[in-house]
């Protein structure tokens, strides 16, 4: 337990603290508020703020993860999609063409 | 948690589509057969030259086969519309109708052999491998009228 210092009470009284001055500190924080407001954690509108395009053509951005995500389900699908037919393609192809060697499948299209 | 599940379903939509999209446009893309036999199996000019030999003398065959398949149908049909299920007309063409499957069978993998005997070994196996199934294994339709 610390005594009571008196000369250090006394600088402490005694100090005072002089910022420098801020005119447009009022308004930067507004205007900070405001985007964070309208576009919380978009990427883009984070990039656009430094470029001074305002945030809130970007309100509609969602997150990046989001973004991520969303982009990576459809590189997954486009991938499986791919993959699907480029390994049923022979099958398809084989059975088009036993389609014009065997008089059964030929005539099958007659059976209607 | 709401919002949750409705990203991950928008997620899953997303996944989807795309797989649908590419799926699609992909199967568009059909390359034509003789090209595809030709790539696929490595065929020389020669080995092609006489597969394409083979497959124009088959041609006849075929549209023989065709000819007695679509009558023995026909014939069917037309005992089927007048009753005639039962009657020992009807019992005769559905003995012919399997024959004339059976011959038709037959003639056909006997083609998709001599093919395959004018490519290289390996090549001649797997384009049996590939297509003899559907031959064999194809699910035909019976003649009209037969259930």
């Amino acid at each position: 337990m610390m005594d009571r210092d008196p000369n250090l009470s006394r600088v402490l009284k005694s100090w005072r603290h002089e910022p420098p001055p801020a005119p447009r500190f009022n308004a930067e924080v507004w205007a900070r508020i405001e985007a964070a407001r309208e576009a919380p954690w978009a990427a883009a509108a984070f990039i656009a703020s430094r470029l001074g395009i305002p945030a809130q053509y970007f309100r509609w951005a969602l997150p990046l993860g989001a973004s991520l995500a969303l982009a990576f389900a459809a590189l997954l699908g486009a991938s499986a999609g791919a993959l699907h037919t480029s390994l049923t393609k022979n099958d398809r192809i084989a059975a088009a063409y036993a389609q014009t060697i065997d008089p059964l499948q030929m005539t099958a299209g007659h059976h209607q | 948690m709401k919002r949750l599940a409705s990203f991950l379903l928008l997620v899953v939509a997303v996944a989807a589509t795309a797989y649908g999209v590419t799926y699609y446009l992909n199967t568009r893309q059909t390359e034509d057969q003789w090209t595809w036999l030709r790539r696929e199996f490595h065929l020389s000019a020669a080995q092609f030259a006489r597969i394409e030999a083979l497959h124009a003398a088959y041609q006849p065959v075929c549209a023989s086969h065709c000819s007695r398949i679509m009558a023995v149908q026909q014939r069917m049909a037309a005992l089927e519309q007048a009753g005639a299920k039962g009657s020992p007309d009807y019992a005769a063409a559905l003995k012919e109708w399997d024959a004339v499957k059976h011959e038709c069978n037959e003639a056909t993998l006997q083609h998709l052999h001599r093919v395959a005997a004018e490519m290289n070994p390996d090549q001649g196996r797997r384009y049996l491998v590939l297509m003899v199934p559907h031959i064999t294994q194809y699910d035909h339709r019976e003649p009209r009228g037969v259930r």
